[in-house]
């Protein structure tokens, strides 16, 4: 009966059934966006990070690193949204401006560490044995200790500066990404699809390439949003204590440093305003980071953030 | 379990031996720069440099044992930088700074009270916060306090200490006037009022700013255990609902939550540096900072070998709680 | 006085800021050894007069402007960090700290020369005769050592005085100095006479940055000069102060000494120092009371604590005599006067010191201002044209020199916070005609001793230490020759002529008008290091210290003539 087909749609599809209709690309991630608002919001602010990575000098309303002896320490309002510096620079084109360093330094970290850090851990686990064994054991090793000393550790052998510090990072990342990737491929290495390509013949590389690597595509992605969250925040650290950027570059952490320094209590805007832009970016990555795990593997979801 | 304690224990020489070679190895071998150089430098003769070298026990050579290009082709040398600093070391000496000349050891245990009582406390916040903000978030599901919780430690994990810390001392100065007791070191047990003044601020700060991990797995694990058979069990048996969480449900959450509360530990113990960097407590952190602008290398050797110790202890511990928190884990 | 004390951390860069620099006469030792300075700073302070009004900056007090003094009493000062060891001397560069501290409290000297009247004041010798340019005769008053093991109060003699110069001759580092360039013998004629013979006349013979200097002239026993069980734990010397106990070179305490020369001084009893490494705990303990002095680390600092203490203290300002400059690499660019001559104009002094120093200071020329005597006039054509910033010029000097804009040349520094924003101005100065710069922190000490020590720099931005004298600050200019460096690498005949007839002018009112006019001929030949400026210092003591040595340079840094105006 008519109403009975109106209450209850299924009876209706039933008779009319057909394929529902693949969405097209776009459509699906906007269905995605819309479904994760806030890792919507936070792909937007990772993108506007790297946008002004690489070109936020040019968007700065003056100059970031030059000299105002008549506009120093002037607080927030007309003219300079965020108020000057010491040297009367503009503290909203420094923090545009400061963008930079931690996108490059991510982006270090990420290509010398990570990558190959994916590509070890893969390795590792789909090889077994002593290689995964020697690998794992350093990796542990490694990251068992804090971060911090380690670098400080570094830091006393080879001297101040970003060069040491990217080295570092970067074998965190290494070891990080190995330990990921090579429980993502201890997983991928047991699944159907590779016995039915093996059967087939396929070489053992050919099987890791063409199969195994799109499996590990979303964890690569999940993987990169921890690592440039985790590398922003070791840059600002660093900086913070004066072991990272030259003086005088624009660097979150280094001006928040600055800021406390000359005063804090007396000019917040020195230390706000960098301080929000490092945890805004920061957080980004780990919303971003998290939407994806949920979209990608909700699996994953509940396991713990970026190691501090 | 006592003799798989033992056991473990006897890896702790080991290793530290391991890292002590490697940072000796880091720091000596690889560098080219030499402290002569750099104190000499300017004006300062062949022989002056010699003379430093000397003063610094840099004319010795590295390792106990070295190779030669003939046969034997090994050499054992009865003074190594290494070897001495090695037998020197067991014994509780480990040499003097080069910036002040002092007792490393002494150094280190005037700095170390200030740091323990900063870590301990900051744990302490970290996990009673944690613990409990995990418990309440899978309790109550989804609903308000759950979401607040989370945005909470997603927070926590992005916002960097330095960031609040500096806020803490900022705002209170900028609002009120007040300012922290910065940079005085007071033991708790000379004045307590200030000692706590100083540090419970900023051990709240770092806790709980640190807590978000621990407080997810915690939440994970609650979720899943609280849906299993045996809590359910409980519940139906009429026990009160803080008995079946605390006795049954965290119990059996236990191992993943000790092993976060390790990384926790290990996370607040980096970050001390950069905690007494700010308030400006003479600790154990800063005193490794100091030396590495120094490139104070007895020190740097030491505090590498303390944190190896520190790293392996803990990781003993945790394993060890296993044990105590979850009867099917043996030991043998 | 006393009040603000430096600290060497050796390395411990950040935590050297400009008050922190004393005047050592380590020859072309450049601005660099902190040194830990114990007792009155002699940079800043003047005490207030009986009304409570502050002295105006720079006005000479000798000690005697509070009146007759009461004896008694402990002053405590803080000391921001230990001394590594109580040896005043040694190969390496730190040995200055000690020797600077102990050569103002523990040692005696035959004489100082304060800054502002260049008048000799007898200590230990009770005549001085030059009966030729190159020979100095120095006959010594009566005194005893302190009363401690193995010297026992014994009398000091001219053979303890020869013995002890010619054992910091050995020890000194530093290869450029008076000892080693223009002593040529050091004898005891007889127990009270001593006879000094120079190479060739030197007419800044007597002053701290020669043979009159804190650090080298230090008298100690002949029997402990060698003693190196003895040496590094414990100073043993004639001094007005005994060195009566330290905890590892921390917390070092002094007793006066009852048996010194001059029975009227000290007057205090002692001097406790308090280890405060970190800044601002250590105005906290001034604000608290628990010490009784303390050197600020910037104006705005004087004016918080004045306003929060009021009238318990008295805040004094003092124009310092340490100074900023660029020194550039005589290499190319540089051998290009027109080079050297634009990058001066490019250099906006004016806003150098409002953004470095909220503009409490004074522009530096060849010569530092606080050298009053020798500067010269402000309306002297040759100083202007040193201080005019024009860019356009600039500019058009660069392009006729055919200058590389391409090339980014390092302008070298340490990490000490004072020089590395001294750099960042500057490279933004320069910026703005068109020259790129590449600012390179370093470790203080690595800086200092192959950076700056080998001339291993393009350029380099630093503060000088603030020397007593216009001897130092000239031959920066002076080229290199013998033992004699010149950091720059730099070769001037006019230059070295113009120097040099100044130092060796026996006269003084014909000196002064050589220093005026060797200042001239560095300008006019636009010499490679470039002056900027030397800024006001400011410091404070609570109200009932009085009696102290201010303006005189370093002289206030024996601290004889403090007291306690307490019940």
């Amino acid at each position: 009966m008519a109403d009975i087909a109106d209450r209850s749609p299924h009876i209706g599809a039933m008779e009319t059934w057909e394929l529902p209709e693949r969405k097209s690309f776009t459509a699906r991630w906007w269905r995605i966006a819309r479904d994760n608002p806030v890792g919507a919001i936070a792909f937007v602010i990772v993108v506007a990070f790297v946008f002004l990575g690489l070109f936020g000098a040019s968007f700065a309303p003056s100059d970031p690193t030059g000299l105002n002896a008549a506009e120093k320490y002037l607080s927030p309002g007309s003219g300079h949204i965020f108020g000057t510096t010491k040297f009367g620079q503009d503290v909203l084109s420094r923090t545009l401006a400061g963008a930079r360093i931690d996108l490059k330094f991510g982006a270090i970290v990420l290509i010398l560490g990570f990558l190959p850090g994916t590509a070890l851990g893969v390795i590792s686990g789909y090889t077994g044995r002593w290689i995964d064994y020697a690998i794992q054991r350093s990796a542990e090793a490694w990251t068992a200790f804090p971060q911090l000393f380690l670098l400080l550790t570094f830091i006393a052998a080879f001297g101040p500066g970003l060069k040491t510090v990217e080295l570092v990072v970067a074998i965190g990342a290494l070891f990080g990404g190995s330990r990921l990737f090579r429980a993502v491929a201890l997983v991928e290495k047991h699944k159907e699809y590779i016995a039915a390509a093996r059967s087939t013949g396929a070489s053992e590389w050919r099987i890791l390439y063409r199969h195994v690597l799109p499996n590990i595509m979303p964890y690569i992605l999940i993987g990169l949003s921890g690592v440039f969250a985790a590398a922003v925040l070791i840059e600002s650290a660093l900086s913070f204590l004066g072991l990272g950027v030259s003086p005088g570059e624009p660097s979150w952490g280094a001006d928040l440093n600055t800021g406390v320094q000359t005063g804090g209590d007396k000019y917040p805007w020195l230390v706000i305003f960098p301080g929000a832009a490092i945890s805004l970016v920061v957080l980004a990555f780990n919303l971003l980071g998290d939407t994806l795990r949920d979209v990608l593997d909700p699996r994953l979801r509940g396991s713990t953030g970026p190691r501090k | 379990m006592m003799r798989y304690t033992l056991r473990r224990l006897s890896f702790l020489p080991i290793i530290v031996f391991a890292v002590s070679i490697l940072v000796f190895c880091l720091l000596r071998v690889l560098p080219t720069e030499d402290i002569a150089d750099v104190l000499g430098g300017q004006n300062a003769s062949q022989q002056q440099k010699e003379q430093i070298r000397e003063e610094f026990g840099l004319k010795r050579p590295i390792f106990p044992v070295s190779a030669v290009g003939s046969a034997p082709f090994i050499e054992l040398h009865r003074h190594s930088q290494y070897g001495d600093w090695l037998l020197d070391a067991v014994r509780g000496d480990f040499g003097k700074t080069y910036t002040s000349g002092k007792s490393v050891r002494e150094e280190f245990q005037r700095g170390f009270p200030a740091s323990f009582e900063i870590v301990s406390l900051s744990l302490a916040f970290s996990v009673i916060f944690g613990v409990t903000f995990g418990v309440i978030s899978a309790m109550y599901r989804n609903r308000l306090i759950d979401y607040v919780v989370r945005i909470f430690a997603v927070l926590g994990t992005s916002i960097p200490e330095f960031f609040l810390l500096s806020l803490l001392i900022i705002i209170p100065s900028y609002f009120w006037r007040y300012s922290m007791p910065v940079g005085g070191y007071v033991p708790v047990y000379e004045d307590p009022w200030t000692n706590l003044r100083l540090f419970v601020p900023a051990a709240l700060v770092i806790g709980i700013g640190g807590s978000s991990s621990l407080m997810r797995l915690v939440r994970t694990t609650m979720l899943e255990v609280l849906r299993s058979d045996y809590v359910r069990t409980a519940s139906a048996k009429g026990l009160p609902q803080h008995t079946v969480i605390i006795t049954h449900a965290l119990k059996n959450a236990g191992t993943p939550i000790a092993t976060a509360v390790g990384t926790a530990f290990i996370a607040v113990f980096g970050g001390s540096v950069i905690a007494e960097k700010i308030l400006s407590i003479h600790g154990v952190g800063l005193f490794f900072f100091f030396s590495t602008q120094s490139r104070d290398l007895p020190v740097i050797q030491f505090l590498a070998v303390y944190t190896a110790a520190v790293v392996v202890v803990i990781n003993l511990l945790v394993d060890l709680s296993y044990a105590w928190i979850d009867p099917r884990v043996k030991y043998s | 006085m006393g009040d603000n004390e430096l600290g060497l951390r050796y390395w411990q860069s950040q935590r050297l800021t400009r008050r922190r620099l004393l005047g050592t006469a380590a020859a072309g030792a450049a601005g660099v050894a902190a040194i830990s300075l114990v007792g009155c700073k002699s940079t800043s302070k003047s005490t207030s007069t009986p009304s409570g009004a502050t002295q105006p900056a720079g006005k000479v007090l000798d000690g005697t402007q509070d009146g007759p003094g009461k004896p008694g009493g402990t002053l405590r000062v803080r000391q921001s960090s230990p001394l590594p060891s109580m040896k005043p001397f040694g190969p390496s560069i730190l040995a200055l700290a000690q020797g600077l501290f102990l050569g103002f409290t523990v040692f005696d000297h035959m004489w100082y020369v304060p800054t502002d009247t260049g008048v000799t004041q007898l200590f230990l010798a009770t005549k001085l005769e030059q009966p030729d340019p190159l020979t100095i005769i120095a006959t010594l008053g009566d005194a005893v050592f302190h009363d401690k093991k193995p010297v026992n109060g014994r009398k000091v003699t001219a053979k303890d005085v020869a013995a002890s110069y010619k054992r910091f001759r050995e020890e000194i580092p530093f290869g450029f100095d008076w000892t080693h360039n223009v002593m040529d013998d050091i004898v005891a004629v007889d127990d009270h006479t001593v006879k000094i013979t120079q190479k060739f006349p030197w007419a800044w013979v007597f002053t701290s940055s020669n043979a009159g200097s804190p650090i080298f002239s230090s008298i100690l026993p002949e029997e402990i000069l060698h003693d190196d069980t003895l040496l590094p734990k414990d100073a043993i010397g004639s001094g007005a102060w005994v060195l009566a106990g330290h905890d590892n070179g921390a917390n070092i305490q002094l007793k006066k000494f009852t048996n010194f020369r001059d029975k009227s001084r000290p007057l205090l009893d002692a001097v406790d120092f308090r280890l405060i490494t970190d800044d601002v705990a250590g105005l906290a303990a001034f604000k608290a009371g628990e010490v009784d002095s303390f050197g600020f680390n910037s104006k705005t600092d004087a004016d918080d604590t004045k306003s929060a203490l009021k009238d318990k203290i008295v805040v004094s300002s003092d124009l310092q005599r340490d100074y900023m400059c660029l020194m550039l690499k005589f290499e190319p660019p540089f051998t290009d006067e027109r080079v050297r001559h634009a990058f001066n104009l490019l250099i906006d002094r004016d806003e150098a010191l409002q953004l470095l120093v909220e503009g409490s200071g004074l522009k530096s020329g060849p010569l530092p201002p606080a050298h009053k005597k020798y500067t010269l006039p402000d309306d002297d054509k040759d100083l202007q044209e040193y201080w005019r910033h024009d860019i356009a010029e600039a500019k058009k000097l660069l392009d006729a020199a055919s200058f590389d804009y391409n090339t980014e040349i390092e302008l070298k520094h340490s990490v000490r916070p004072g020089d590395a924003q001294l750099s960042q101005v500057l490279k933004a100065q320069l910026a703005k005609g068109g020259v790129k710069v590449k600012l390179v922190p370093e470790d203080l000490v690595k800086w200092f001793s192959q950076s700056l020590g080998q001339s291993n720099f393009h350029m380099t931005a630093f503060q000088h230490l603030p020397y007593e004298d216009p001897d130092l600050p000239l031959r920066f200019f002076l080229s290199s020759e013998g033992e004699r460096k010149n950091f720059m690498q730099y070769k001037d005949a006019k230059v070295d002529a113009a120097v040099l007839a100044a130092a060796q002018e026996l006269d003084e009112t014909a000196r002064i008008e050589k220093v005026k006019q060797a200042q001239k001929v560095i300008i006019q030949q636009w010499a490679p290091m470039l002056n900027i400026y030397s800024e006001i210092g400011y410091g404070a003591r609570y109200n009932y210290v009085k009696g102290a040595i201010t303006g005189r340079g370093s002289l206030g840094l024996f601290n004889q003539t403090t007291w306690l105006d307490k019940a």
